[in-house]
């Protein structure tokens, strides 16, 4: 099986992300940037203009829990994909074996 | 960590190779005999006489011999002439590698089995119904198909139904994510700052 991509850590097709204090392997992570868009449109309802505005970015990843550790809760602070996040919403965890797992979404942390 | 990279690749070159393994009917033999694939309807077989190996326990002797018949390619509910048969000639099986090949066999078997979460549910249904249920509604199968398909292969069915329902729910890859655990145990064992 080919890596995906290999640096000096383990996590193939992944990404260690701390939240916490804790270091999570991150996969199926998604970052979405999003936009408001104000549409303007003329006396007979066509389109004539539009407005755009940034929106809170937000994401999510499946995270895969340390032993003896426990799922993020809504409210830490999360750098995902780049962007610093808070934590949104953290489903059940799942377990297979000794893996254990959540999956967590995430929304823009905007800096006051 | 290198060590942990090597152990990576051994484990995702091991799952790729069971889960492909499980379609391709390769001949299957267990302490020297030779044995059919462990499907549901054998699975359910072995679960009706509480086999130690699949509902815990320690398993004796006679239970090595209970299991190899319930997957013996004769195995049948009256031919009792050639279970006999069969069950005088695993007196020759040496028991404590037997145990750990049965076992490892069936955790092979077992890889892609459903993840379980802290939700308790009462049951209402044999879970063969659940199975063939789910199976027949994505693909149209019939029951007897159904009950054919060996574990390794309807793990993986149930996997990708899974998936496609309920797309949140995380999916599992038991031997890498083993190793990632190990990974992960380590990293945060670390001091800060190290």
């Amino acid at each position: 099986m080919a890596a995906l991509w290999n640096s000096t850590t383990i996590p193939y097709g992944s990404e260690v992300i701390t939240i916490g204090g804790t270091a999570y392997i991150a996969e199926n992570i998604s970052v979405d940037q999003n936009t408001t868009v104000i549409q303007q449109r003329d006396e007979n309802n066509e389109p004539s203009g539009s407005v755009g505005i940034a929106d809170f970015a937000s994401g999510s990843a499946t995270l895969q829990i340390p032993s003896g550790g426990s799922a993020p809760s809504s409210g830490d602070e999360a750098t995902v994909g780049g962007v610093t996040m808070y934590v949104s919403k953290v489903s059940a965890t799942q377990s297979q074996g000794e893996a254990k797992k959540c999956t967590a979404e995430f929304v823009e942390k905007i800096a006051a | 960590m290198d060590n942990l990279q090597e152990l990576y690749l051994a484990a995702a070159g091991r799952q790729d190779e069971l889960r492909d393994g499980a379609f391709l009917d390769l001949p299957l033999n267990l302490c020297g005999f030779p044995c059919a694939p462990l499907t549901a309807r054998r699975f359910a077989v072995l679960m009706h006489s509480r086999s130690p190996f699949l509902c815990g326990g320690v398993p004796m002797p006679e239970h090595v011999a209970q299991f190899l018949w319930a997957l013996h390619p004769a195995f049948g509910y009256t031919n009792t002439k050639e279970r006999d048969a069969f069950i005088q000639s695993c007196g020759a099986i040496e028991y404590a590698a037997a145990v750990d090949e049965l076992r490892a066999f069936i955790e092979d078997c077992f890889m892609d089995s459903p993840s379980t979460s802290g939700n308790r549910s009462e049951s209402y249904n044999s879970w063969l119904a659940s199975l063939v249920d789910t199976l027949a509604r994505e693909y149209g199968w019939s029951e007897g198909e159904i009950l054919e398909l060996p574990m390794a292969r309807f793990f993986q069915y149930i996997r990708l139904i899974v998936a496609r329902n309920c797309p949140n729910v995380p999916q599992f890859n038991k031997l890498t994510d083993g190793v990632k655990n190990t990974f992960l145990n380590q990293i945060n064992a670390k001091p800060e700052g190290t």
